[in-house]
């Protein structure tokens, strides 16, 4: 009889045991990390640029495929509007149309004489209706708008250079649109072809190229750019990381001054966006291991034309790669591959996003990640959260793009995995209050 | 009135025995039929004292037999055969001391039938006087004119007979019978003239003598060169009493019957060790000589009883003993195991194997715990009465285990769904512990695995929680279920101990030692026959056993 008592212990113990599944239901619904789909028309590398703006209270973000390649996606993320992880529309930079390893968003272009909105910067191309080369700009607003800009007469770009080319612009209206690309050579089919280095930028309501000339520059000049607003006035830095310099110029072209702070690599990657809680922004440099947070108010006082290191406490930070019990791997993590400045607790100060895409995550090596750090005077390395894909796999590179995506109330940032082909948007930041943090965060 | 018969020297013939020493076995047998007839007559059961009485004439062709059958049959109001026997009484003793009322009452019986006697003849005559001289004092010898029959008077259970037998050592002496006529009359003492007492009869030795109730007194004459001797006999109704004289030592024996609430006891005399062959087995009844005496009477499975008794000369005395059982009784234990364990009230008492002879298990009388167990099957447990001084013959019909093997299955099989389940059933919380861990640090996207897996994993559980409880479920029935009945015993009636002064045991009686026994054949299994369908490893199985 004991044993049969036993057994029937065993049997209650089993059966208040006995766990239901629709609870999975209900952890993975509304979940915070979001997964784009990948449209069957998007090559592969899907997630290696992005893109986001908005307009009209219409959120668009953009995400392509790997640079050189065909094809980007578009989906819609508003707050008001149904976020869906299916894009709304596929088919950027179709034929004749190469990607470039980053892309810009313009909210609103005067293009070809007609005002668009939610328009991309993608790669290269010659739009529809054979024109020169040049940086295709697709508009998705009302009414749907290809164009071209040309690229600066004798700067040897050709549609293989897409690859090299880098894209950069300001979240407003009408921004000016930089570019740049590094020395680099194209296969015209017949020889290696040399592309020497070169930057431009499209002034705003403007398609003309005025190129920034450094004067003299290496090879690595053109890798990153970026819009930077400081001082009052909007600029345009140009990383050359070769050099270990970022040249900064004015919306006319002149080079305005040069920071050279003597860290290898120091250029990598390019972002500008208020750190702190001034009217400027800070600029925001990879260089090999480090990514520096350089106060826009210290910079834009020290341009003097010429070479120099940034002034004294101009540097807000030198943010290195911090591992947790889910990352590891900073050494090999490519730290700083992307920057992002955002918003994402809403102090109306901005928290640096840098993007590892060799990171290995738990049990996935590459799996990336973006590293979230609060760069405030109070605790200025602070790591404020690791962000990565719950479902990491090996290779997949989460952090080799970023895009801010801007919400009323927050911002919230995706991500791109080339390796795995996934577009993650992260909803949530735990420093938000409770309550504020949406369904998908509470 | 004298109310005495007496039968003279022993006839030859048809009533030859009575002449010769009585045995003490056929002195109980006659005892026997004599008390047993009476008892009969007593409770009202005329016809089967007759038959009792006739079969002891049958047996023992005493006079007093027949006499009392036909007394019997005249109550029953068959007045041919009480006929008979009255005269069959006269014709087998013709000179019987109340011959004369004898053919009284058979001229009553005869004029109530209308049947007309025939005139007496001078030898009839004559026969009668002679009779009625001893009957009637005073009566001529001159025949007399024809009497009117005697007027029948009921009879009551003091008309039965007695019958006593009287012998001497030598045999031959001359014997004179006395009875009180006066109810005050002194006691009769030898040589006095003894007022109240009238001689009724004489004969010689050995005698048998019919005697109605009353009190007596045999008187053995001077013979040979022995002296007289004499002895006090006080007769009750259908009795049957031995006197016996040694002349030698002039004196009459006394007579000892001893019976007891168990036939068959043995009976000891001046032998309490019991060196010589018992005295007899009760009931005995024999001559011993006048004293004091060491009785003993025992039986297996009694307590022995010991009592001095004082026998006077020529008394005649009866002995009711009452055995008691000793406190104590066997089981005496076999069954249909190889191997049986015994325990009687938790405390182990032995093993029977087959093969072997009974298990002889000893106890208190009284209730007890029986416990049987034998390796495989049920064990057999329940209280027994021990009976005191007697073996209780138990078979022990053990019944097998019900097989378990199916439960057993469904058990080990259900644990090992129940134990996947609970193994699935971690997986999955801790699958959705990190994924809850996940969702709380802002990484979990809604396409995770892990939400896929732990949902199988949950779905896996629930499925192996139902499946090991459906299984448990059936095991635990199946361990319940046990459509066999439980171990039981047959009990035979308790049986005395063995009498080991028996050189053959009887049937009924027992050794409370291991003794070879025919071996105890193996009850044949009943046939059972059972349908049923049950959950099998592969599903319900459709199953029968006979």
């Amino acid at each position: 009889m004991a044993r049969r008592s036993s057994f029937s212990a065993v049997a209650l113990a089993a059966g208040l045991a006995a766990c239901s599944w629709t609870r999975f239901d209900d952890v993975s619904a509304d979940a915070p990390v979001l997964v784009l789909t990948k449209p069957s028309d998007v090559g592969s590398g899907f997630g290696s640029s992005l893109a986001f703006g908005d307009a009209s209270g219409d959120y668009r973000l953009y995400a392509g495929a790997a640079p050189g390649r065909t094809g980007g996606a578009e989906y819609k993320l508003g707050p008001k509007q149904d976020i869906s992880k299916d894009a709304v529309r596929s088919g950027h930079c179709g034929l004749g149309c190469s990607l470039a390893k980053s892309a810009a968003s313009l909210r609103r272009a005067t293009l070809e004489g007609n005002e668009h909105t939610l328009c991309t910067a993608e790669g290269l191309g010659t739009g529809t209706g054979k024109k020169p080369l040049g940086v295709q700009i697709q508009c998705t607003g009302e009414p749907a708008f290809v164009s071209v800009n040309e690229v600066p007469a004798g700067s040897a770009v050709v549609a293989g250079s897409s690859r090299y080319l880098s894209l950069a612009s300001a979240a407003e209206d009408f921004p000016p649109l930089v570019a740049g690309v590094s020395a680099h050579k194209v296969d015209d089919g017949a020889q290696l072809v040399d592309v020497p280095q070169a930057a431009w930028f499209y002034a705003s309501k403007s398609q003309t190229p005025v190129v920034l000339d450094p004067g003299s520059a290496g090879p690595s000049y053109g890798s990153s750019v970026a819009v930077w607003r400081a001082g009052g006035s909007q600029r345009l830095v140009v990383g050359e990381p070769d050099a270990g310099r970022v040249l900064v110029f004015d919306l006319t072209g002149s080079l305005e001054g040069c920071f050279a702070p003597g860290t290898p690599g120091f250029g990598r990657a390019l972002a500008a966006g208020r750190v702190d809680k001034d009217a400027d922004q800070e600029l925001v440099v990879s260089s090999d291991g480090q990514v520096h947070v350089l106060s826009g108010k210290a910079l834009s006082g020290a341009l003097s034309g010429s070479c120099v290191a940034p002034p004294n406490g101009a540097e807000l930070v030198a943010l290195s790669c911090s591992e947790t019990a889910d990352l590891k791997g900073c050494s090999a993590s490519r730290f700083g591959a992307s920057l992002a400045v955002a918003d994402i607790d809403r102090d109306d100060d901005g928290e640096v996003l840098v993007g590892a895409p060799d990171m290995d995550v738990r049990e996935a090596s590459d799996g990336g990640a973006v590293l979230v750090y609060d760069v405030e005077p109070e605790h200025p390395h602070w790591l404020l959260e690791a962000r990565f894909l719950s479902s990491a796999e090996s290779g997949d590179r989460l952090g080799a793009s970023l895009a801010v995506i801007a919400q009323p109330d927050r911002d919230i940032f995706a991500t791109g995995a080339p390796g795995g082909g996934k577009v993650a948007v992260f909803f949530c930041s735990k420093l938000l209050p409770s309550g504020k943090r949406g369904s998908r965060c509470e | 009135m004298l109310l005495l018969a007496f039968l003279g020297p022993s006839p030859e013939g048809a009533n030859a025995q009575a002449g010769k020493a009585v045995s003490a076995k056929k002195l109980e047998l006659i005892r026997e039929r004599m008390e047993k007839g009476q008892a009969l007559f007593v409770a009202g059961d005329f016809a089967g004292a007759a038959k009792v009485f006739e079969a002891g004439y049958a047996e023992q062709p005493y006079a007093a037999f027949l006499f009392n059958a036909g007394v019997c049959y005249q109550k029953l109001g068959q007045v041919d055969p009480a006929l008979q026997k009255f005269r069959d009484y006269l014709s087998v003793d013709p000179n019987a001391p109340d011959a004369a009322k004898v053919r009284g009452r058979i001229a009553a019986l005869e004029a109530q039938k209308g049947i007309v006697p025939p005139p007496p003849t001078l030898a009839d005559a004559g026969l009668e006087a002679g009779e009625d001289a001893g009957d009637e004092a005073g009566a001529d010898a001159a025949p007399s004119p024809p009497t009117p029959p005697p007027t029948l008077v009921p009879d009551t259970a003091d008309s039965m007979k007695s019958l006593a037998l009287i012998e001497t050592e030598p045999s031959g002496a001359p014997i004179k019978l006395y009875a009180r006529t006066v109810e005050s009359a002194p006691p009769f003492r030898l040589g006095d003239k003894n007022p109240g007492w009238l001689e009724v009869t004489s004969a010689r030795s050995p005698a048998n003598l019919t005697l109605e109730v009353g009190s007596y007194h045999v008187v053995v004459e001077p013979y040979l060169d022995f002296k007289a001797c004499d002895a006090a006999v006080e007769v009750k109704r259908a009795k049957v009493f031995h006197f016996r004289a040694n002349l030698s030592q002039g004196e009459f024996m006394s007579f000892l019957r001893v019976s007891a609430n168990v036939l068959g006891a043995y009976v000891f005399i001046d032998d309490d060790r019991r060196a010589r062959p018992p005295w007899g087995t009760t009931p005995h009844g024999e001559l011993v000589s006048s004293g004091t005496h060491s009785l003993m009477v025992e039986a297996p499975g009694f307590e022995p009883f010991h009592r001095k008794i004082e026998l006077g000369r020529g008394e005649q005395k009866e002995l009711e003993v009452k055995l008691a059982r000793v406190s104590y009784g066997y089981i005496r234990i076999d069954g249909n195991a190889p191997e049986l364990k015994v325990a009687v009230d938790e405390k182990p008492a032995g093993v029977w194997r087959a093969g072997e002879v009974p298990l002889a298990v000893k106890a208190d009388a009284g209730k007890h715990k029986l416990t049987i167990k034998a390796s495989g099957y049920k064990t057999y447990e329940e209280m027994v009465q021990v009976p005191a001084g007697q073996v209780l013959p138990l078979h022990a019909d053990m019944i097998q285990k019900y097989p378990r093997g199916a439960a057993w299955t469904q058990a080990i099989i259900g644990a090992v769904f129940l134990g996947a389940g609970v193994f699935l059933g971690i997986q999955s919380d801790n699958l959705h512990e990190e994924l809850e861990n996940d969702r709380k640090a802002g990484v979990l996207e809604e396409e995770d695995e892990r939400i896929s897996r732990g949902r199988l994993f949950a779905i896996g559980a629930n499925a192996g929680f139902a499946i090991g409880g459906i299984l448990g479920a059936f095991a635990t029935w199946n361990f319940i279920k046990d459509p066999l009945p439980e171990s039981k015993s047959v009990k035979d009636k308790p049986v005395e101990f063995n009498d080991p002064r028996k050189q053959r045991p009887s049937a009924r009686r027992w050794a409370p030692t291991r003794m070879a026994m025919p071996q105890p054949k193996a009850r044949p299994r009943e046939a059972r026959f059972s349908f049923g369908i049950a959950p099998g490893p592969q599903g319900l199985s459709i199953g029968g056993s006979f």
